[in-house]
């Protein structure tokens, strides 16, 4: 991933065949989950080799559980490394949230307490994850419907996870766009706080608006206008980095997927190229 | 751990809210949204379950199925990372608290494992076979095997027939979920116990037939003779349907 505009969308098996013939979508790089993929052979182990040989591949995990009381399952990690390294993931990225406790997973993220002992905890957790994978990772900024039992704000909870724990950045804008909406607060100040600077990858999705004041996450809808708008804001106080559009279900017809792409990136060469020429 | 007990049992307390609906005692932002985790949560464990289990969904009925994954979900702790593997743990469950009887669905433990069986052979990491030839003799040579594939013992045909009907042919069915190398189908094949004994013998360890027939002579009390003449149309099958893939030289 060399080029200064790099627009890349979630690998997804509904979608595998449109990835493999290129005829309608070509993105820059694909992204999965390796849980949905470490130890699958056959049909569909055959088919994320092909997908491999035709675009660089980041990785976005689902079950790491920085943020769990729970201890790290070292078990998954060393698969994770092996598969990190056999797929040549060039970025691999985890959830800033849990999804492991009380014993049990529960596959979907649950929101950390903003709390200073969290802070640590968690920060802890990702320099041994680190270290063991030998490569940087990136936290995401995950979208949540309450705060619980929070003492301090998301801000400073993400800026001080990211500096005590040396890791990077997935700055996900749609996710920064709902909270903002969910919790009352101006998207834009919230990111003006953000490391942008360790920003390693972005996130765009779109989302659904189930009540006149929520906003759930889906990854099922378009990117809405309010929503580039914010994108095309921030990527101008950053440097080039690899943008991923994530849509995981409720399918469009793929030149709408494809046009998504073109949409960012359109943003993106407006202030990334002019930017880099002029250096 | 850097967390104080406050925040794990915090963290405990949302998660298990969202296995049991009890609502958790803990200060919230916006305590109306509280139930939207539940529902999420929920909702990836019984999409999961009906894609692994159509055919045991259908059984049960969408409702009956969805309290059968409700109780999964609330009394077992999930331990694999990778939600495609739950369905596994789903039928571990089901069997360890004896549901086929609670409901009066006999077939019920064989049927979820025959479905999660077509999961796993699907999905199983694929296995390099070792060289071979094409030409040979069956009976001296040895007998390459494809691995991607799993034996089950059933008490009821459930690989051949509707839960309805496979229910009063209670009786021991041996079959094979064989993954074609080529295309990576899943099929499932119908085997006798002798057929069992050499599709394991051939995969244990290099031997030809002509061997392995002699210890199945001695095991089964049958004659070579009688043997040879019931296993020679099984193997043919097996080159056909691609469990034996070729030879070597012995």
């Amino acid at each position: 991933m060399n080029s200064t505009v790099n627009i890349g969308l979630g690998f997804r098996r509904d979608l595998a065949n449109d990835f493999l013939t290129q005829e309608v979508i070509n993105p820059g790089f694909i992204e999965f989950a390796p849980e949905n993929w470490i130890d699958m052979g056959g049909y569909w182990g055959n088919i994320l080799k092909e997908v491999e040989q035709k675009y660089p591949v980041t990785c976005h995990g689902l079950s790491l559980s920085l943020g769990s009381p729970e201890e790290l399952d070292w078990k998954f990690i060393k698969k994770l490394k092996i598969f990190l390294d056999e797929h040549n993931v060039e970025i691999y990225s985890e959830h800033l949230s849990y999804t492991k406790a009380a014993n049990a997973h529960l596959y979907d993220l649950l929101p950390i307490p903003f709390r200073e002992d969290a802070i640590h905890h968690v920060a802890e957790r990702i320099k041994q994850v680190q270290d063991f994978l030998e490569r940087k990772i990136a936290i995401e900024n995950v979208s949540y419907y309450t705060a619980v039992a929070a003492e301090i704000d998301e801000a400073t909870f993400i800026n001080e996870i990211v500096k005590e724990a040396n890791c990077n950045l997935l700055l996900d804008v749609n996710n920064v766009y709902v909270n903002a909406f969910n919790h009352n607060y101006n998207a834009k100040e919230f990111l003006n706080k953000m490391p942008l600077d360790k920003v390693a990858y972005i996130h765009m999705a779109g989302h659904e608006r189930v009540a006149p004041d929520l906003i759930i996450d889906t990854h099922g809808e378009a990117i809405i206008d309010p929503v580039y708008d914010l994108f095309d804001w921030t990527i101008q106080k950053m440097e080039p980095v690899p943008i991923l559009l994530e849509r995981d279900f409720n399918f469009p017809e793929m030149k709408e997927l494809q046009n998504e792409l073109n949409s960012l990136e359109k943003i993106c060469k407006k202030h990334w190229e002019v930017q880099h020429e002029s250096k | 751990m850097s967390l104080n007990k406050e925040t794990v049992n915090i963290q405990d307390s949302l998660a298990l809210f969202c296995r049991s609906g009890i609502e958790p005692l803990i200060p919230l932002s916006r305590p109306e949204n509280l139930h939207h985790y539940r529902r999420l949560v929920f909702n990836v464990v019984l999409n999961t379950m009906t894609q692994a289990f159509p055919i045991a969904h259908k059984a049960f009925g969408s409702r009956n199925f969805t309290d059968l994954v409700h109780d999964f979900f609330l009394n077992h702790d999930s331990q694999t990372p990778q939600v495609w593997k739950l369905p596994f743990e789903f039928y571990e469950y089901v069997v360890a608290k004896e549901h086929q009887e609670k409901f009066a669905m006999p077939f019920l433990n064989n049927l979820l494992l025959f479905e999660w069986t077509e999961i796993e052979v699907h999905t199983m990491p694929n296995v390099i076979p070792h060289s071979f030839q094409n030409e040979g003799n069956m009976f001296t040579d040895i007998l390459i095997v494809n691995q991607e594939y799993k034996i089950l013992q059933l008490n009821y045909p459930v690989h051949l027939y509707a839960p309805d009907k496979a229910k009063d042919l209670l009786g021991n069915y041996y079959l094979i979920a064989l993954r074609n190398p080529e295309n990576f189908n899943v099929k499932f094949l119908n085997l006798s116990i002798l057929h069992v004994y050499f599709t394991e013998q051939l995969s244990i360890e290099e031997q030809t037939i002509n061997e392995i027939i002699n210890k199945a002579s001695e095991i089964f009390n049958l004659e070579k003779n009688l043997l040879i003449t019931n296993i020679t149309p099984f193997l043919n099958d097996m080159f056909l349907q691609k469990l034996i893939l070729g030879y070597k030289k012995h």
